[in-house]
């Protein structure tokens, strides 16, 4: 009989309750480890999107630092035609008497066969002449080279008139456009 | 328990239940008396049982060792249950005994007694574990005699540890079980009132053939001690080293306190062992007159001593804890080997290590000890209740520390994140950023007209000693192999006239250090990035060429340059490679 006491109370007693709180121990890990699963991938995808914001953090605060110079550019390529840059050089030629400047016919090509060639940049050609005093031709090209900071310088002679007066100035620009 | 089932018939659940009931409704968990002998308790009430008058009670509290007489009870009061409760009260009652947890009531059996051989097949002496169990439980099975019952009787195994070989080694002692029902309702008492009531009934005899120690010592000759008590006499025989040889039951006839013939039984008893003269003590037990019993041995053992020994003088010479029966001493006192060295002997190392003077008759039916779990079940269930109460605590941090971390990864704000697309704000101003730089790239300061005017204008030193004819410039692309960009190479062509003055100036620029510092002037003065010499891997050389003037004329010079001893040509290369910072970007697929 003593036998039996003993096995009732090791079963029931201590078997099944111990168990019993092993099962809810068991669910308690499972549904832990569960959440802790969940909390895995979320938190995978809040350090994504914390690096993302940090990332775009950065970007914009790079881009606050230049936007003003990147918007500049924009409207100055936007607003920049053959028609404005015939007229910068205009109202640069007003700055200087006859004797001084004289700008001579020029022509555009639709490419660059000089520093802007084989490259993804769509540019333009300009080749000109003027015949001034070397002063005034660089005055001119200081004013003019920069309002327009696309163009780029791909050849320069300079030959002394025959009565030495003036310069004769001959150039080719490469000038960045935006088509 | 009356009212339920019977464990027996429970199954295992209905056992558990029962198991708690017992736990949690009695003090069996808390109080180990419940499991203990009546005769280890604290409180024990002593009660010696004659045919004749009424029990002597005596009250004994273990600590103290002393025994107190108290008001005894009937016969007709043994068998009524509400004169024993009421006994048990005026026991509870006495002096020491009112805060008793538990009461130990022993019946010293003095009425009656028995002895059986055992088969002739059972005189192993190692085979005694069995034969005693086997005596309890079917006692026909190991008797000679084959007619006793073990429903009237109990039966306990009794060893003669001095018996000489060819002799029983053992043998088997009864009393009737009349007494068993008020003992059985002095415990269920017990178990009324949640008080450990533990009965034990001991024959009177064979505590006194125990006594022996308290009253001689062991003699050459050998010793008889004979035990009278009122309707029988019992005769233990011992050797010389005083261990226990034999005993003999020998009754008396009806109406006489003395055994018939006890001289020559003992003379053929004592010749049987080869005991010559052996001391004879003569005991009565019970106050019976032995001068009739003494004269009849001293008519058979005229050589023997023959004593007449008063229990009382022993309880009173040996004993300060007051004047019980001789028995009561005997299983109450522990001898003192020192002053008792027959104590040291075999027979009463026996007695005292396995209890063989001091077992008890009528113990509980295996009915009722079933009815109740044992002490190592209830220490299981205790053991159980604790390693419950660990498990738990471990459930309990396992829930707290699971539930805690899960709580905390809800609460946190990975958990509340949602998902939010960024990606096309990142691809926005990545894209502007991408643009911005390609812009910088494109508008960078690489090749202007006015710069390159002010490093022309540096050539010709401000005294005259210089004239430029012609310059040339240009610029080209210096594709690298699969390099990103493309570098480019600036080229300046002058041509012109110097004397020997100017020389020095050009000769002096012509060096690669010299043409550097021009450029670094210019650099410097205009902020014009492309002509720092020294940055990255630029390279700027220089080489100049010069010959006679052929219209040198400083007579009559046509025009300003005949004045010039010398023309010259000098013709600059600026390179810059395809890492340099103003390298140009963008290259077409397919022209790398």
């Amino acid at each position: 009989m003593n036998e039996e006491y003993k096995q009732s109370v090791g079963i029931f007693g201590i078997a099944i309750p111990c168990l019993i709180m092993a099962a809810i121990a068991g669910i308690a890990f499972y549904m832990s480890s569960s959440t802790a699963a969940d909390f895995k991938k979320k938190k995978k995808a809040y350090d994504k999107a914390q690096i993302a914001a940090k990332e775009i953090n950065e970007l914009q605060g790079k881009m606050q630092k230049i936007s003003r110079d990147l918007n500049g550019w924009d409207n100055m390529l936007k607003s920049e035609t053959r028609g404005t840059f015939l007229q910068h050089w205009k109202e640069t030629e007003q700055k200087f008497t006859g004797k001084e400047f004289t700008r001579n016919p020029y022509n555009w090509v639709n490419y660059s066969d000089g520093i802007g060639k084989g490259l993804n940049q769509p540019a333009s050609q300009v080749n000109m002449s003027f015949s001034a005093t070397y002063r005034a031709m660089q005055l001119a090209f200081l004013e003019i080279e920069t309002k327009l900071p696309n163009m780029q310088l791909d050849s320069l002679s300079i030959v002394p008139e025959k009565n030495g007066e003036k310069i004769n100035f001959k150039t080719t620009h490469t000038i960045w456009t935006l088509k | 328990m009356s009212e339920e089932k019977h464990p027996s018939e429970m199954n295992l659940l209905q056992l558990y239940g029962h198991t708690v009931k017992v736990a949690k409704t009695t003090s069996r968990m808390k109080n180990r008396a419940w499991y203990q002998d009546a005769l280890e308790l604290e409180v024990q009430v002593h009660c010696y049982l004659r045919i004749e008058g009424d029990l002597q009670c005596f009250l004994y509290i273990k600590s103290r060792d002393t025994f107190q007489q108290i008001p005894g009870l009937t016969k007709r009061q043994l068998r009524r249950s509400e004169e024993l409760e009421n006994f048990v009260d005026r026991v509870l009652e006495c002096d020491g005994a009112e805060k008793a947890n538990s009461l130990g009531v022993i019946f010293y059996l003095a009425d009656e007694f028995s002895i059986s051989g055992l088969g002739p097949e059972h005189q192993n002496p190692g085979e005694v574990d069995d034969l005693r169990r086997t005596l309890i439980e079917a006692p026909t099975e190991v008797l000679e005699d084959k007619t006793v019952s073990a429903e009237t009787h109990s039966w306990r195994l009794f060893v003669y540890p001095g018996a000489p070989a060819g002799s029983e080694f053992a043998t088997s002692v009864a009393v009737s079980r009349n007494h068993g029902d008020t003992l059985t309702t002095l415990r269920e008492i017990g178990y009324e009132r949640n008080l450990p009531i533990r009965t034990c009934a001991l024959s009177a005899p064979l505590c006194a053939v125990a006594s022996l120690p308290w009253y001689t010592t062991p003699k050459e000759t050998g010793i008889v001690c004979v035990f009278n008590y009122e309707a029988f006499t019992v005769v233990s025989f011992y050797n010389e080293h005083a261990d226990l040889m034999m005993m003999r039951y020998l009754p008396h006839p009806t109406g006489s306190h003395a055994p018939a013939n006890i001289g020559p039984a003992i003379m053929a008893s004592a010749t049987a062992f080869e005991l010559e003269n052996p001391e004879i003590n003569v005991i009565s037990m019970v106050g019976n007159d032995v001068d009739e019993l003494i004269f009849s041995l001293q008519s058979c053992m005229m050589s023997s001593e023959i004593l007449l020994i008063s229990p009382e003088e022993i309880v009173k010479q040996k004993s300060t804890t007051g004047a019980m029966p001789l028995e009561m001493m005997v299983s109450t006192m522990d001898l003192n080997p020192e002053l008792y060295p027959m104590a040291d002997n075999v027979t009463f190392t026996a007695f005292k290590e396995e209890g063989w003077h001091l077992q008890g008759f009528l113990a509980p039916s295996q009915d009722e000890l079933a009815s109740y779990p044992s002490r190592q079940v209830m220490r299981l269930l205790k053991l159980g209740r604790r390693i419950k109460s660990l498990v738990a605590l471990v459930l309990v941090a396992v829930l707290g520390y699971t539930g805690f971390s899960s709580w905390k990864r809800m609460k946190s704000p990975e958990w509340i994140y949602k998902k939010q697309s960024t990606e096309t704000t990142a691809l926005t101003l990545k894209t502007e950023i991408k643009r911005y730089e390609h812009w910088d790239n494109m508008l960078m300061d690489r090749s202007k007209a006015w710069a390159t005017m002010e490093l022309v204008s540096r050539l010709a030193p401000p005294d005259g000693t210089v004239m430029l004819k012609d310059v040339k410039y240009r610029i080209e692309q210096k594709p690298e192999k699969k390099a990103k960009k493309y570098g480019f190479q600036k080229t300046w062509l002058i041509n012109g006239f110097t004397d020997d003055k100017g020389l020095v100036y050009l000769d002096n620029i012509s060096t690669r250090e010299g043409i550097k510092k021009i450029f670094k002037e210019v650099a410097e003065d205009t902020g014009a990035y492309a002509y720092l010499p020294d940055v990255g891997q630029r390279d700027i050389t220089v080489k100049m060429a010069q010959r006679p003037n052929p219209s040198y004329n400083t007579i009559a010079p046509a025009k300003t340059s005949d004045r010039y001893r010398l023309v010259f040509t000098m013709t600059i290369s600026q390179t810059f490679p395809a890492a340099d910072d103003l390298a140009l970007g963008g290259i077409k697929e397919g022209k790398k």
